[in-house]
């Protein structure tokens, strides 16, 4: 019967462990394994570990795919001719060791590069999101699992417990720390656990419940470590972003634009509009006539100072034969041409930039007084 | 736009300096501003066409600001 225990507590256990890479998956069941042999009674190590699903929640705080790929590719990049790889401990290994209350001595094994599939593209583990998942298919299939639970609960609770020494009482108000581990040895994601828990709080709803009957506490235990992973399970929700749609159209076109929710169209104002046609033609052809002079202006500039820089370039070498003259020569055609080139892309930024600046904002003012949004019929 | 802004003033200021840079060697070096004159000069006809500007300025600015008759342009 305690193997059977044992068993279904394994098995249980690495199906939620799907979320690791499966060496290291297979290294926290041997982990578990050597604990169970390790230990004089099976059932308080049952009892201590609650369930496979509390189990696989503090695992999977201390996992990081991600960094762990990273730790073994350092660990076997590690050039200095001991094996590093036994030193560094990794931290779903040390959350192990923080969340079995008894002892028990622990033999990883190295895990080399040839061994890992960590280094395999095709061989990535299920990402917390999905694993997520697979705390919440106990959940959702608690007709079928909840059975096997309770089953693998009754088959603790028949067997006698020495009180001494598993407190069952007190496993449901620490519900990440056990009592025998020291609060120094803690690790943060088991106080993390604390914060996300609220496990002050369900205690006190715990206490309403009755105590009489064995049952109803260890339901009372199943229903606590239920709270708890969904409370774990919401820390990793993705909450959906609102989409947001712009408007943007052509107003005097007259398109179709869809603003805010719905479809819409604009239709115009007709006398609004004419009205507009008759005051903005005339101000926007005074505005462009207006722009037109330093236009212009600056047109004749350029062309006047990149004249006179092409004359000073073809005197220089014809006309000097004095190398400091040449040199005072080719300096002042140089500014010439800097300043020519200044006033041809300041005409060229009153065409393209002023004048069209101008017209754009005419039409988007016409766009906005002379056009209303009308839901698509 | 802005941009473009940026590229233009910078290649500009660049090809300015440069300039400010081959005459301040010129003129370290021994460059005679009469010497550079009188070559001009006997090419381009620069004090003719100093006289002219001169002249056409001064009409100009009587015209506009003093408001006198009779325009007679010398040329």
């Amino acid at each position: 019967m305690t193997d059977i225990n044992k068993q279904k507590f394994l098995t249980e256990l690495g199906k939620l462990l799907t979320f690791m890479y499966e060496e290291d998956r297979q290294q926290v069941l041997s982990i578990y394994n050597q604990v169970f042999e390790q230990a004089e009674d099976e059932q308080a190590v049952l009892s201590a570990l609650v369930s496979p699903t509390r189990q696989a929640v503090i695992i999977a705080r201390s996992y990081n795919a991600k960094e762990r790929k990273l730790q073994i590719y350092s660990q076997s990049r590690d050039e200095d001719g001991y094996n590093a790889a036994s030193e560094q401990v990794p931290d779903f290994v040390r959350a192990i060791e923080d969340a079995v209350p008894f002892e028990f001595t622990l033999a990883p094994e190295p895990v080399s590069e040839d061994q890992l599939s960590l280094f395999d593209d095709n061989s990535e583990p299920q990402s917390a999101d999905e694993s997520e998942e697979s705390y919440i298919i106990p959940e959702e299939e608690t007709e079928s699992d909840e059975s096997s639970r309770e089953d693998f609960q009754d088959e603790t609770a028949q067997e006698e417990v020495p009180q001494s020494d598993v407190p069952q009482e007190e496993v449901p108000q620490n519900e990440v720390t056990l009592n025998e581990v020291p609060q120094d040895e803690t690790s943060p994601e088991e106080t993390e656990e604390n914060a996300v828990t609220e496990g002050n709080a369900e205690e006190s709803e715990e206490k309403v419940w009755d105590k009489e009957d064995s049952c109803t506490a260890e339901e009372k235990e199943e229903h606590l470590q239920e709270k708890k992973t969904e409370a774990f399970i919401r820390e990793f929700e993705i909450k959906p972003t609102p989409v947001e749609s712009s408007a943007d159209g052509d107003a005097l076109a007259g398109t179709e634009s869809t603003v805010y929710y719905g479809e819409t169209v604009s239709k115009p104002r007709i006398f609004l509009l004419i009205l507009y046609i008759i005051f903005a033609v005339p101000i926007t052809a005074a505005g462009i006539v207006l722009l037109l002079v330093p236009t212009i202006l600056f047109l004749a500039l350029a062309i006047a100072f990149i004249s006179v820089g092409c004359v000073l370039l073809a005197a220089t070498f014809s006309g000097f034969a004095v190398f400091a003259d040449i040199m005072v020569m080719l300096g002042g055609a140089l500014i010439f041409f800097s300043l020519g080139l200044l006033f041809l892309w300041i005409f060229i930024w009153f065409i393209g930039g002023a004048m069209a600046a101008l017209v754009r904002g005419i039409l988007e003012l016409a766009r906005k007084w002379c056009y209303k949004e009308v839901p698509a019929v | 736009m802005k941009r473009a802004w940026r590229i233009i003033i910078s290649i500009a200021l660049i090809v300015l300096l440069l300039g400010g840079v081959l005459i301040g060697v010129g003129f370290l070096t021994g460059a005679d501003t009469n010497r550079i004159y009188s070559v001009l000069d006997g090419r381009y006809n620069l004090t003719e066409w100093i006289e002219y500007i001169g002249e056409v300025y001064r009409i100009l600015y009587s015209e506009v600001f003093a408001g006198s008759t009779g325009v007679s342009i010398i040329v």
